[in-house]
């Protein structure tokens, strides 16, 4: 608010959508551009400063995938939309509804309905649950390549951020990574 | 097969495509196999990128805070309220503390104008009391004057009437008594050769008393006359 200029919602967007490094560089202004929220929570739901912390990164990631998904149409400016999200995170909070809730098929936005019907069919949510803590078996190696996979970068972005020689062959080792992560559960 | 599923989670086959391979899926056990195998694997991957970030994010707010960085001050709407009434106070006050400097104040018109009037008791005068009168009227004793003025005129015979009411009117107006000036100056007959001068002193005498509605007619009547006043009353008019 005082001190640095601000930049525009626009600029923000423009650079979050544009991938790869822009959108980390930019992504990290936006979220210290409005960091602030935490010290100015609503006093009503006597929220500690880690339990506000934590709702306002749930908050912003939540508006981050907003603005590369084009579920956010800029109807009002950044800072009231994450504002709005940060209070509800704050409400989720305060009523211990701390679990993310995403539901596992959230993970496969380009799918479309019909088929994330037929997935739930074909996998278990069990299943699905009991293998987020295997990825901690994987070496550091397929755990970066994963992260910034799970993030949404691009093959030739992540290639670029973690020196692969082409998107190609980040493509060959994020299946060799996925493989890894299946025999380590056994499959 | 791996592509083929990845291409399919990615939503990179056509519907045709999608349709079929959900197809051969329910026909083909191996192929729901590495389906699922492929699905928790890429969503324990995507939940393993979510929570890294989240903690990376978390761990940027952490740096933040321990560098003070996360606390700006930011005024709510009744204290953003108040300070802009504030704000609207002190910038009236400016403003009407500079019209005051460029608009006198009707006591300052009467600072600016005011000069004792010469009155002239020839030495050699009737009484004493006179000669005395005279005397610290001259010297500004204005206390002393008023006392004697007054004791002269208890006297109904006494000369000077209206010169000794001039005295009496200038010394209580220089003494501050603007209002009981006033009443002194209204004694001065009209037919007295004192008449301008308890005029022009009696507009004075109302703008010391900062009463401008009973000043400005006597002002505009000099201003509009052959008054020996006329310039200046017609100047304290335009600063009126």
């Amino acid at each position: 608010m005082f001190g640095k200029k601000a930049h525009s919602d626009q600029v923000i967007i423009d650079h979050i959508r544009q991938g790869g490094v822009q959108r980390s560089r930019y992504e990290s202004i936006f979220y210290r551009q409005f960091a602030y929220f935490v010290s100015t929570r609503p006093a009503k739901y006597a929220l500690s400063d880690e339990e506000a912390r934590d709702a306002y990164t749930e908050a912003f990631m939540a508006v981050v995938d907003h603005i590369v998904s084009g579920r956010f149409k800029g109807d009002s400016s950044l800072k009231t939309y994450l504002s709005r999200i940060f209070r509800n995170k704050c409400v989720d909070r305060f009523r211990k509804n701390t679990t993310i809730k995403v539901e596992w098929v959230d993970e496969f936005p380009d799918l479309p309905d019909d088929s994330r019907d037929f997935l739930r069919q074909m996998v278990g949510v069990e299943m699905v649950q009991q293998v987020e803590h295997y990825i901690g078996k994987l070496g550091k190696g397929c755990q970066d390549l994963l992260r910034y996979s799970g993030r949404g970068y691009s093959p030739a972005e992540i290639a670029a951020e973690l020196g692969f020689s082409s998107a190609r062959s980040v493509s060959s080792q994020r299946y060799k990574c996925l493989g890894r992560l299946r025999k380590i559960m056994g499959r | 097969m791996e592509e083929q599923i990845d291409k399919y989670l990615q939503g990179q086959l056509s519907a045709e495509e999608r349709v079929a391979f959900e197809a051969r899926c329910k026909a083909e056990p191996a192929l729901t196999a590495a389906l699922v195998d492929f699905v928790t694997a890429e969503h324990a991957a995507r939940r393993y990128a979510r929570q890294a970030r989240f903690d990376a994010l978390n761990g940027v707010y952490d740096e933040l805070a321990a560098a003070g960085k996360t606390t700006v001050r930011t005024l709510n709407l009744r204290t953003y309220v108040m300070v802009a009434a504030a704000a609207v106070a002190v910038l009236a006050a400016v403003f009407v503390g500079y019209q005051q400097l460029q608009t006198p104040t009707p006591e300052g018109l009467y600072a600016e104008y005011v000069t004792p009037f010469p009155l002239s008791f020839q030495r050699g005068a009737s009484t004493d009391t006179l000669n005395q009168l005279s005397e610290v009227y001259y010297q500004g004793d204005y206390e002393k004057a008023i006392t004697l003025t007054q004791d002269l005129l208890t006297d109904s015979t006494a000369e000077n009437r209206n010169k000794l009411y001039m005295c009496l009117g200038m010394s209580l107006l220089l003494k501050d008594q603007a209002t009981e000036a006033v009443a002194a100056f209204q004694q001065v007959a009209p037919v007295s050769s004192f008449i301008e001068n308890a005029q022009w002193y009696t507009a004075l005498a109302y703008l010391k008393a900062n009463d401008i509605e009973s000043a400005k007619p006597l002002f505009e009547e000099m201003a509009s006359s052959d008054h020996y006043k006329r310039q200046a009353a017609a100047e304290i008019l335009e600063n009126l």
